[in-house]
């Protein structure tokens, strides 16, 4: 197992907790709960602190409350707890973010949406179009679940740095919403470039 | 009570709270939750129209400790006096017996539901007593 920066409950306490015994939870929670709090403020600045800490508390009392489904064996209680906490601070994330974009773009966003053409394959030629679905296809396959996900966004054609930042949050922490999604989107394009070559496609096949 | 934080730019950023502050906030949640000690004696205050001070009063324990017990998971069924009374001896109960007994009282109303205050008195004394034959099933 990782060696952790964070302070770990003792094997006894780990026992304990494994039996349900209220003491020791609490003795736990005292012990983790400072340090993981500072760790989550920190990596998600971009959400209210408040919102955090309530998701923080939610987790800990679930851990506590469902105490037999943590095995000591196979990962650090830490671990657990930072695992959990990710995925519910990326639901979080994803609610603010929509919050967020209905308040941006005022009633009649959805609608337009709606009436986009996907990717906008009719103004292209059929030949190009198919030339274009067999890249992607290909590059899909050669790429991790997160960055399929961003090109996804991409070839949508999505400008909001928020919709490319909250798959990011999915997948990790953001702490810089700008800097991480513009370093994301230039190391995905290098890639996609690099498949492209590999792949025998010219740049002017994909314009 | 708050630790100071800068950002990159050194400009002050919202105060970080101390621990204490933190678990303070957990000792609130925590009581609330369904299956704690705090909402226990909440089902208790309401029944017995008695207000928290009362009950740390009668339990001669401090504002903080009181606040720490309450945000305690509820002792187990089957070690429920040796976990409420290491609970009690953890948060430096001075009424431990007195605790012990309105934890009972406590959790078998919540258990039965319904019966009038008199009737819930006698059942957790009645209780109390064949503990010490050892005869109560839990």
């Amino acid at each position: 197992m990782k060696e952790s920066n964070f302070p770990q409950p003792s094997s006894e306490q780990l026992a304990s907790f494994r039996e349900g015994d209220p003491l020791v939870a609490n003795e736990i929670v005292e012990l983790v709960l400072p340090s993981i709090l500072r760790w989550a403020w920190t990596q998600y600045k971009l959400l209210p602190q408040d919102d955090v800490q309530d998701i923080v508390h939610q987790v800990l009392a679930e851990i506590c409350h469902h105490y037999t489904r943590y095995d000591p064996g196979r990962v650090l209680f830490t671990t657990y707890v930072i695992g959990l906490l990710k995925l519910r601070l990326a639901d979080l994330y994803a609610s603010q973010q929509e919050i967020d974009e209905k308040e941006e773009s005022g009633p009649d966003a959805y609608e337009k949406l709606l009436s986009l053409p996907y990717n906008d394959s009719e103004a292209l030629d059929e030949d190009t179009r198919i030339v274009h679905e067999d890249f992607f296809r290909q590059v899909e396959e050669h790429l991790e679940p997160v960055e399929r996900e961003l090109f996804q966004l991409m070839r949508n054609d999505v400008k909001s740095t928020r919709a490319f930042a909250a798959v990011l949050v999915r997948y990790g922490s953001v702490s810089d919403e700008e800097r991480d999604v513009k370093n994301a989107k230039a190391r995905l394009m290098r890639k996609v470039t690099f498949i492209g070559k590999t792949l025998g496609y010219a740049p002017e096949d994909l314009q | 009570m708050t630790q100071n934080r800068a950002n990159g730019d050194g400009a002050p950023m919202a105060a970080l709270p101390t621990d204490a502050e933190i678990l303070q906030k957990w000792y609130t949640y925590a009581a609330g939750q369904p299956g704690s000690i705090g909402s226990l004696l909440q089902l208790l205050r309401f029944r017995q129209r008695k207000s928290e001070e009362q009950q740390q009063l009668e339990f001669e324990v401090s504002t903080a400790d009181f606040a720490r017990l309450q945000s305690m998971r509820a002792p187990r069924a089957d070690r429920f006096h040796s976990d409420a009374e290491r609970i009690a001896a953890a948060c430096h109960v001075g009424q431990v017996f007195r605790f012990v007994q309105t934890l009972l009282l406590a959790r078998n109303l919540a258990a039965k539901g319904q019966p009038t205050e008199g009737e819930v008195y006698e059942a957790a004394f009645d209780a109390s007593a064949s503990d010490q034959d050892g005869t109560e099933e839990e």
